[in-house]
């Protein structure tokens, strides 16, 4: 557009930054570096990076930024384009396993696990579950919206099948979620993590495990499924690679297999809608449902409270990362005793929920900074929450539609997908063998047929 | 003796971009090879932020005008568009875009038409020529596209009047955070 500008970025990016400034066809990008973090730091302290230098170059802050802004551009700086792209040999020469599946931790392409190696006759095997040509685009997919997206074929969909170990029965599925274009691993510094939930009657036929151990590791189905989208992440979308397309400080383990289980459809209770078709699919469709969030937590309070108030009290108090959204998956006893305590659906019980619970005092006050200035104003209704203490439950639902209360709302799936009245999501899994519920800050992103892709 | 396996590459993201295989429409469609008139384009674009899904998209080039028959439209839209200046002249291009979701549960929209950099003319050798500030014939190329539904509408640009072989750019990726997607090329002749 011909306005001068330079990028301020904080020193732990430069390699990040680097990249994509390569990648956008900008190699020469004039960018000045800050010292990291500066999230949660003073604002006296930023004032002085400022004014200090750049830790990369060693020059001073301001004086770059007036020569990036003010230097007449070289024709050596006007130079874009993309990167051109190395051709590859489609197959690898022939080697010993061994070998080879060391060549591919070496390449980053598996998820630090030994894979199945992809030979041609096991991917022709799997490519016959689909009809599909191997040569069908499924999808692109990238790290995160900053970088350049890959594009995948089906052929390039049943490699990473057959590495995960799926059976070519599993395919479909696999394809599906290939065809949301959704990384598991999206490259943010807050490690996020993905949840698959599998509804229909792809679920029996390809034996998923809806009972005892549903979201453990005791099932080929959900296991190989989850961890194919890993794998397609890092293959086929380009993300994983720490410090350029990954930057989750942490990481995540969830991003192993990706909670994939399917729903307890057998255990819903009378009148509450399988996912799939709380999402608008056929009961009698296949359908593969994707959730982002970052955090699942395990839990059952032996007490004389009724299950739903303890769920209740729970989502009122719950904290982590993504506090505006929240997913439930509850063992289908659970779900029995929500639906006996006059919760007819899972849309009734989520808006008892949303309506029922406040935010915890600290969690509001300290992301509603103009309400306390008018609270401590005695500006009404925010005077009379704050006169209970600061501390204390503030009657505002972090769950509702447009919700203020918690950090980044702009993460959060209700920005994005069909609007319901709560961001609370219900899903029915497990063995019954105890009350347990597991409740986290996952929102839901989108559903994909499995059929289409059979 | 260890068994030896020729396996395939993991990452293949060469044989997308060096076009070792050939699995779509789009993918043949490039700066160097733009879609012809009447050509449909099938594409994608990712609609969402953080959580986004794949849309799929169809974009036609149906006709186009040019020269002194699309000077006479435009005055014919608005008396008061302007002459295109020295050794230029006007192409109209009539397009249709279509918009299809993968799933039932998706239900985002397309904004065409909001940002200037959507859609572009170049030259033969990919020179980007300025945007031109005309109301066009009706209907405009612009609009929300809901899954399943399409815009059909004019879009406007001034050209030399020595380039033989113009080309129009579509860039899904002019909107911010949404409507990431592969650039799209057609003839504008």
């Amino acid at each position: 557009m011909g306005v001068p500008a330079v990028p301020i970025i904080t020193a732990r990016f430069k390699e990040l930054v680097t990249t994509i400034s390569y990648k956008k066809g900008i190699p020469n990008m004039r960018i000045t570096y800050t010292p990291h973090p500066i999230t949660d730091r003073p604002a006296e302290l930023c004032r002085q990076y400022i004014a200090g230098n750049d830790p990369n170059s060693g020059q001073p802050m301001l004086g770059q930024i007036y020569a990036g802004l003010s230097r007449p551009l070289s024709a050596e700086d006007g130079k874009a384009g993309f990167l051109p792209r190395e051709e590859r040999t489609r197959l690898l020469p022939p080697d010993t396993p061994d070998r080879l599946m060391e060549y591919f931790h070496e390449q980053g392409f598996t998820d630090g696990n030994p894979v199945i190696l992809p030979t041609e006759e096991r991917v022709a095997e799997m490519l016959k579950a689909t009809s599909r040509q191997p040569d069908e685009w499924v999808g692109q997919m990238r790290p995160s919206p900053p970088h350049e997206a890959w594009y995948y074929t089906v052929e390039m969909v049943a490699v990473n099948a057959v590495m995960a170990g799926a059976k070519p029965e599993y395919f479909p599925t696999i394809l599906a979620l290939a065809g949301k274009g959704v990384t598991s691993m999206f490259s943010s510094t807050s490690s996020f993590a993905r949840m698959v939930v599998v509804n229909g009657p792809v679920v029996d036929e390809i034996g998923m495990n809806t009972g005892i151990g549903a979201m453990g590791p005791v099932s080929r189905a959900n296991s190989a499924i989850g961890r194919c989208w890993t794998l397609i992440s890092r293959n086929l979308g380009g993300s994983g690679k720490p410090g350029e397309t990954y930057l989750g400080s942490q990481g995540n383990p969830l991003n192993y297999n990706n909670l994939c289980f399917p729903e307890n459809e057998a255990g819903l209770p009378a009148g509450w809608k399988p996912l799939h078709v709380q999402k608008g699919f056929k009961k009698s469709d296949s359908v593969v449902s994707v959730f982002s969030g970052w955090s699942m937590s395990d839990i059952a309070w032996y007490s004389p409270l009724p299950i739903h108030e303890v769920i209740r009290g729970w989502l009122e108090h719950f904290f982590s990362f993504g506090t505006t959204q929240a997913t439930l998956v509850l063992d289908p006893i659970v779900a029995a005793d929500v639906a006996a305590s006059g919760h007819p659906t899972k849309e009734s019980f989520a808006k008892y929920l949303a309506e029922n619970t406040g935010t915890p005092g600290w969690l509001y006050w300290s992301q509603n900074e103009k309400a306390l200035e008018q609270a401590k104003k005695g500006v009404q209704p925010y005077a009379g929450w704050l006169r209970q203490g600061e501390g204390a439950v503030v009657p505002v639902s972090r769950y509702t539609r447009g919700a203020a209360a918690g950090r980044n709302p702009a993460f959060m799936a209700s920005k994005d997908s069909n609007e319901t009245s709560t961001s609370i999501e219900i899903v029915v899994t497990g063995g019954g063998t105890n009350t347990f519920w597991s409740g986290g800050d996952f929102g839901y992103v989108g559903s994909a047929s499995v059929d289409d892709w059979r | 003796m260890k068994s030896r396996f020729a396996v395939f590459v993991a990452g293949i993201l060469a044989l997308a971009a060096a076009g070792g295989l050939k699995p779509a429409a789009a993918q043949e469609n490039s700066s160097t090879k733009p879609a012809a008139v009447g050509s449909r384009v099938r594409s994608m674009v990712e609609l969402g932020s953080v959580y986004s899904n794949i849309y799929d998209i169809a974009v036609t080039v149906i006709e186009t005008v040019r020269g002194p028959a699309a000077l006479e439209r435009l005055r014919a839209a608005d008396r008061d568009n302007p002459a295109p200046r020295a050794g230029m002249e006007y192409i109209l291009a009539r397009v249709r875009f279509e918009l299809k979701g993968r799933a039932v549960s998706d239900t985002l929209t397309f904004s065409l038409g909001e940002s200037p950099l959507e859609w572009v003319a170049l030259s033969e050798d990919l020179t980007e020529y300025e945007r031109v500030p005309v109301k066009v014939p009706a209907p405009p190329l612009a609009g929300v596209v809901k899954p399943g539904g399409s815009i059909e509408g004019w879009v406007a640009f001034a050209v030399a009047e020595k380039d033989p072989k113009p080309v129009m750019v579509f860039d899904p990726d002019t909107g911010g955070a949404t409507g990431r997607g592969r650039t799209l090329f057609f003839k504008l002749y």
